[in-house]
C-alpha cells in the first residue's frame, strides 16, 4: 500500500511543522495534514471522504488528549479499521505505553523527538516486505 | 500395824519357850506368873509355840510353798492336840495328851488337888485357832472368811477365862475335869485371835472393821467399847460388893444404868458423828451432780459448737506426740471424708504451701514464747492438689512450769474472701495507675476516694480533701458559659452524666478541657449510695489531633510538590524538543548567516545542557516514583549474572570508547535473584560514573565483586583507577543531586544521588574510599529485602 495521507496531531504546532520537514526530507511526499489537538482530529477524520493512512498522535493535548481521541475513534469512525495509528510522546511512562497498545489500532510507540529510525518503522508497518 | 503384828508373834514364840524352861529348870515364876493363876501346861505352851511359829510362816515368810506346807502340817498337830483333850473330857478315852511332857513335874505341881493338865477349854481353843491357822494357809477368801469366825470363838474363849480371873470366878475351880486355863495361857489366846483377825483383815467381816470410812470407824469404836466396857463396869461392880456392902439389887441397877449411860452416850456420839457426816455427804453428793451437770452441758456445748461450727477443728493434744485430733467439718473443707487422712502434725505440715511455713513457724514460735496470738492467713492443700487460703487460730495450754503442753484451734474457709480482697486490691491499684482522673463522690457531693491520676489533674493530695467538699477545690463550668450544675439534671434523672467540661483548680488557678463521666452506684461503699466521676484531660488528645492534621497538610503538600515537579520537568520536555529540532532546522537549512553560526552554535550548546538536566530530572523522578509506589516489586527478579550483562550491554557503546577493561566477580552469587530494577540502577550508575571519570593517562580497569557477608546482608564492592577525588572532604556533598566532582566530562551529578535513593530506600549502606589520581571504591551493604 503506498502511503498517501498522513494527520499529524500536537498542541505544539511548531512540532508538527518540524515532523512535516523531517518527513519531506525523508522522501515522504504524501498530503500531510496537521491539527492542535483530539477534537480537530477527530473532526478532520469524519469531514473528509478519505480516510488517513497513518496518524501520528500526541497523548497529552488541551481540549480532547490522545486518549479520549483513541476511545472515539476506535469505535464511532468509520477509518478506524484502515488508519494506523502511532503515538509520538514525550511521556515515558509504563502505563502509557500499555494502554495505547491496547487500542486495536495503535501500532507503534515512539518518544519524542521524530527522527529517521521512526519513519522506517511506520513504513515496515504501511508496506511490509 | 505389821510391825506390831511382828512383835506380838516374837512375844507368842517365846512367851512358851519361857514356860517350858520354867517346867525344865522348875522355876516356878515363869510356870505360874501371878499367884492366883494355875501354871501353863508343857503341851498347852508347845501348841502355842507351834501357833505362833505356823502364823510366822503364814503371815511374814512371803507365802513360800514349803513354808505354808509346814504351816499346814504345824496347824493340823495342834487341832489333833486339842481334838484329843476334848475327847479324853468328853470321853472315857484318854490318851494323856497333855501329859507328854515333863509327867513327873506334871504329877507334883498340883493346885486344888489335881495334877496339871490342859484346860478343856484351852484344848478347845487350840482345835479351833488350829483349824483357823490351817484355813488361814489357803489363797481362798471363803476358808479365810471362816479362819475368821474361829478365831472369835477363839477370842471370847481367852476372854471368858481373863474375866474370869478378874471377877474371881471360883466356879471353874470346882470342876475337877475342868481344869482351869492358865492366865498367860488366855492372855496368848487374846494375842493370837487378835493377830489373826488384824492380820486376815480382808475375808469376811474384817473388811468392814478394818474399812477406812464411816463404818469401820464406828465398828473399831463400838466392838472394842462394847467389850471393854461390859468388862469394866462389870468389875466395878463386883469391886464395890467386895469392898462396900450393897444391896445386890441396888448394884445391878447401878450396873444396868452406867450400862445405859455409857452406851447411850457412846450410840449419841456415834449418831451426831453419822449425822454430820450424811449432811456432809448429801451436800457434797449434790455439789458433785451439779458439777457433772455443768461439765456435761459444757461438754454438749463443746460438741454441739464443734460440730456445728462453719470452722474447722483441730486439737494437737499431745504435743509430744505426732498425733493430732480433727473434727469432721477440718476434713470436709479441706475435701476429705471424715478421718479420711491420719490427723497429725507431720500430716499438717505436709498439706502446707511450702512458701507459708516459714511464716507459720514464726509465729507459733512467738505463740509459744508468749509474746502473741497465734493467728495467720495462709495456704492448705486440699483433696484435689489446689491451695486455698485459711485463717488459721490457736491456742496453748500449758502445764505448771508454763511448758506447752497442748494446743486447740481452728481453720476457717477464707480463700473466696481473700481473692475477693486481692481482686479490690489490684482494681484499687489499676484505677491508680490510670492517668486519668477517677473520683468518687458521696451523697452531697463530698469526697470519698479520689486516685493518683485525679490528685494530679486537681493539684490535691488524697488525705486533704476526703470526707470534704469538691466545690471548695475546684470550679466547675462549661465551655457554652451555660452554668454547670443546671447540667446535672440529666445525672439526678438517669445516673448517668457525660459532658466535656472545664475544671479550674483553685490554688493553681489553672483551667483544662476534661470530658467528664459521671455514674451512679448504688450499694457501693458498704450500702451508700455513690458517684464516680471520670475525668479525661482533652489537652493530649487535642495535640494528637493537631499533629494528626499538621502531617496530613505535610502529606498533601508533599504529593503536591511531587507532581509539580513531575509535571514541570515533564511538560518542558516537549517543547525543548522543538525547539532544539528546530534549532538543527536552521542549521541544516542555512537560514543562518556565516558570521551568525557561532551563535547558533551557542544556543545549540545551551539547549543540549537544558535537556540533559530535563533529562536527568525525569530520571531521578520516575526513579522516586517506582521507589514509593513499588512499583517494581516482587517477582521482577533477575539473577545477578543477567543484570550485570544487561548493564555491560547498556553501556557497550562507552566501554568500547574507553577501552576500558570491567571484571566481575560475582561468588557463588551468579544465579542469586535480586531485584531488576533496583541492582540494575546502582551497578549502571556506578560503572558509568567510573567510565565518565577515568584517567586519560591510564586505561580504565573497573572491577565488580558481589559476596554474601552473612545470612541476610549482601556486599557489591564497584573500584577503578579514575581520577578520584577527595571523598573526605566532599562527605556531606557527595550524594546531593546535580553534583559534579569533574567539570570536563559530561555528567549530569544524579548517577549517586540515584544510589543512595535505592540504598537507603533498602535500609542499606554506601561508602565511598577515594583519592584523587588513584581511583575510587565503593562498597553497600543490602539487606535480604534486595532479593526482591
Amino acid at each position: 500500500m503506498e502511503l498517501q495521507k498522513m494527520l499529524l496531531v500536537d498542541d505544539d504546532s511548531a512540532f508538527n511543522f518540524l515532523n512535516r520537514i523531517i518527513l519531506n526530507a525523508n522522501g515522504i511526499n504524501c498530503v500531510i495534514e496537521e491539527c492542535l489537538d483530539g477534537k480537530a482530529a477527530l473532526d478532520a477524520t469524519n469531514a473528509e471522504d478519505k480516510c488517513p493512512d497513518v496518524i501520528l498522535l500526541d497523548i497529552n493535548m488541551p481540549v480532547m488528549d490522545g486518549f479520549e481521541f483513541l476511545d472515539e475513534f476506535e469505535h464511532q469512525n468509520k477509518c478506524s479499521k484502515h488508519t494506523k495509528v502511532f503515538i509520538l510522546t514525550s511521556s515515558n511512562q509504563e502505563e502509557d505505553r500499555k494502554k495505547a497498545f491496547s487500542y486495536s489500532c495503535v501500532k507503534g510507540y515512539f518518544d519524542k523527538p521524530f527522527n529517521e529510525s521512526h519513519i522506517g518503522e511506520i513504513l515496515a508497518v504501511i508496506k511490509p516486505v | 500395824m505389821k510391825r506390831v503384828l511382828y512383835f506380838i508373834n516374837i512375844l507368842i514364840i517365846l512367851l512358851p519357850l519361857l514356860v517350858l524352861a520354867g517346867w525344865q529348870f522348875d522355876i516356878g515364876f515363869l510356870k505360874r506368873p501371878v499367884a492366883v493363876s494355875v501354871v501353863m501346861n508343857p503341851v498347852s505352851a508347845t501348841c502355842i509355840f507351834l501357833s505362833g511359829l505356823c502364823f510366822y510362816l503364814i503371815a511374814f515368810s512371803q507365802g513360800k510353798n514349803a513354808y505354808i506346807l509346814t504351816a499346814r502340817f504345824f496347824s493340823l498337830v495342834i487341832i489333833a492336840i486339842g481334838t484329843l483333850k476334848l475327847l479324853s473330857v468328853f470321853t472315857p478315852v484318854d490318851m494323856g495328851v497333855d501329859a507328854i511332857l515333863f509327867k513327873q513335874q506334871l504329877l507334883a505341881d498340883r493346885s486344888n488337888n489335881t495334877p496339871n493338865a490342859m484346860a478343856p477349854n484351852a484344848a478347845l481353843g487350840f482345835a479351833l485357832y488350829g483349824l483357823s491357822l490351817f484355813l488361814l494357809s489357803f489363797q481362798s477368801l471363803r476358808a479365810r472368811k471362816f479362819a475368821n469366825y474361829l478365831s472369835v470363838l477363839v477370842l471370847l474363849i481367852s476372854l471368858f477365862s481373863i474375866i474370869g480371873y478378874l471377877y474371881h470366878v471360883s466356879a471353874y475351880y470346882g470342876l475337877p475335869s475342868l481344869y482351869p486355863m492358865a492366865l498367860h495361857t488366855a492372855i496368848c489366846f487374846l494375842l493370837m485371835s487378835f493377830s489373826l483377825l488384824a492380820y486376815n483383815n480382808k475375808a469376811g467381816f474384817m473388811i468392814i472393821l478394818s474399812a477406812p470410812n464411816i463404818a469401820g470407824q464406828v465398828a473399831r469404836l463400838l466392838i472394842p467399847s462394847s467389850i471393854i466396857i461390859p468388862i469394866i463396869l462389870g468389875f466395878i461392880r463386883l469391886y464395890a460388893q467386895w469392898h462396900i456392902p450393897i444391896a445386890v439389887e441396888l448394884g445391878v441397877s447401878l450396873l444396868v444404868i452406867s450400862v445405859i449411860v455409857v452406851f447411850f452416850s457412846l450410840t449419841w456420839y456415834v449418831s451426831i458423828a453419822l449425822n454430820k457426816a450424811d449432811i456432809a455427804r448429801v451436800s457434797a453428793v449434790a455439789e458433785l451432780k451439779l458439777k457433772n451437770d455443768t461439765l456435761r452441758i459444757a461438754e454438749e456445748r463443746l460438741l454441739l459448737a464443734t460440730e456445728g461450727t462453719s470452722a474447722g477443728i483441730w486439737d494437737w493434744e499431745d504435743m509430744g506426740a505426732d498425733k493430732e485430733w480433727w473434727s469432721a467439718r477440718f476434713y470436709e473443707l479441706l475435701g476429705y471424708n471424715n478421718n479420711e487422712i491420719p490427723a497429725s502434725a507431720k500430716t499438717f505440715r505436709d498439706i502446707m504451701h511450702p512458701d507459708d511455713f516459714k511464716r507459720i513457724a514464726k509465729k507459733l514460735d512467738a505463740h509459744f514464747k508468749n509474746q502473741s496470738r497465734f493467728e495467720i492467713e495462709a495456704r492448705l492443700k486440699t483433696k484435689s492438689g489446689a491451695y486455698k487460703w485459711f485463717l488459721g487460730t490457736g491456742q496453748v495450754s500449758r502445764n505448771a512450769e508454763g511448758v506447752p503442753v497442748r494446743m486447740v484451734g481452728s481453720i476457717i474457709d477464707i480463700d473466696e474472701q481473700k481473692r475477693t480482697r486481692d481482686y479490690i486490691e489490684q482494681q484499687a491499684a489499676l484505677i491508680n495507675m490510670l492517668p486519668d482522673g477517677i473520683v468518687f463522690y458521696s451523697k452531697g457531693m463530698k469526697f470519698a476516694d479520689i486516685n493518683a491520676g485525679a490528685e494530679k489533674m486537681f493539684g490535691l493530695k488524697h488525705e486533704d480533701v476526703v470526707g470534704k467538699n469538691l466545690n471548695d477545690f475546684i470550679t466547675f463550668s462549661l465551655p457554652s458559659g451555660e452554668i454547670f450544675e443546671n447540667s446535672l439534671a440529666q445525672l439526678w434523672q438517669t445516673g448517668f452524666y457525660r459532658n466535656e467540661i472545664q475544671i479550674t483548680n483553685k490554688s493553681s488557678g489553672k483551667t483544662v478541657n476534661v470530658l467528664v463521666t459521671i455514674k451512679k452506684m448504688e450499694h457501693a461503699y458498704g450500702g451508700e449510695t455513690v458517684f464516680m466521676a471520670i475525668y479525661t484531660d482533652l489537652t493530649p488528645l487535642r495535640v494528637n489531633e493537631e499533629l494528626k492534621q499538621a502531617l496530613k497538610r505535610l502529606e498533601t503538600n508533599n504529593k503536591y510538590l511531587e507532581q509539580f515537579a513531575y509535571i514541570s520537568a515533564h511538560d518542558i520536555k516537549a517543547p525543548i524538543i522543538t525547539i532544539a529540532g528546530l534549532t538543527n532546522l536552521m542549521k541544516t537549512s542555512n537560514a543562518v548567516k556565516d558570521e551568525h553560526q557561532q551563535i547558533l552554535g551557542m544556543l545549540t550548546n545551551s539547549i543540549r545542557k537544558m535537556q540533559q538536566t530535563n533529562h536527568s530530572l525525569n530520571d531521578i523522578l520516575k526513579l522516586r516514583k517506582n521507589l514509593l509506589t513499588k512499583e517494581y516489586g516482587p517477582g521482577k527478579a533477575r539473577p545477578l549474572q543477567n543484570i550485570l550483562d544487561d548493564v555491560l550491554d547498556g553501556l557497550l557503546h562507552e566501554i568500547k570508547a574507553a577501552n576500558a577493561l570491567v571484571e566481575a566477580d560475582l561468588d557463588d552469587l551468579a544465579k542469586t535473584s535480586f531485584n531488576y530494577v533496583y541492582l540494575k540502577g546502582i551497578l549502571y550508575n556506578l560503572l558509568n560514573n567510573a567510565i565518565k571519570y577515568r584517567d586519560p593517562k591510564r586505561p580504565l580497569r573497573v572491577k565488580l565483586t558481589a559476596l554474601k557477608t552473612n545470612e541476610n546482608a549482601y556486599r557489591f564492592i564497584v573500584e577503578d583507577n579514575g581520577l578520584g577525588f577527595d571523598a573526605e572532604k566532599n562527605k556531606a556533598k557527595l550524594f546531593g543531586i546535580f553534583k559534579r566532582f569533574h567539570a570536563h566530562v559530561e555528567g549530569s551529578g544524579v548517577g549517586l544521588h540515584m544510589v543512595k535513593s535505592i540504598v537507603d530506600e533498602y535500609n542499606g549502606n554506601i561508602e565511598i574510599q577515594s583519592e584523587p589520581g588513584k581511583g575510587t571504591r565503593f562498597v553497600i551493604d543490602l539487606n535480604k529485602n534486595i532479593l526482591a
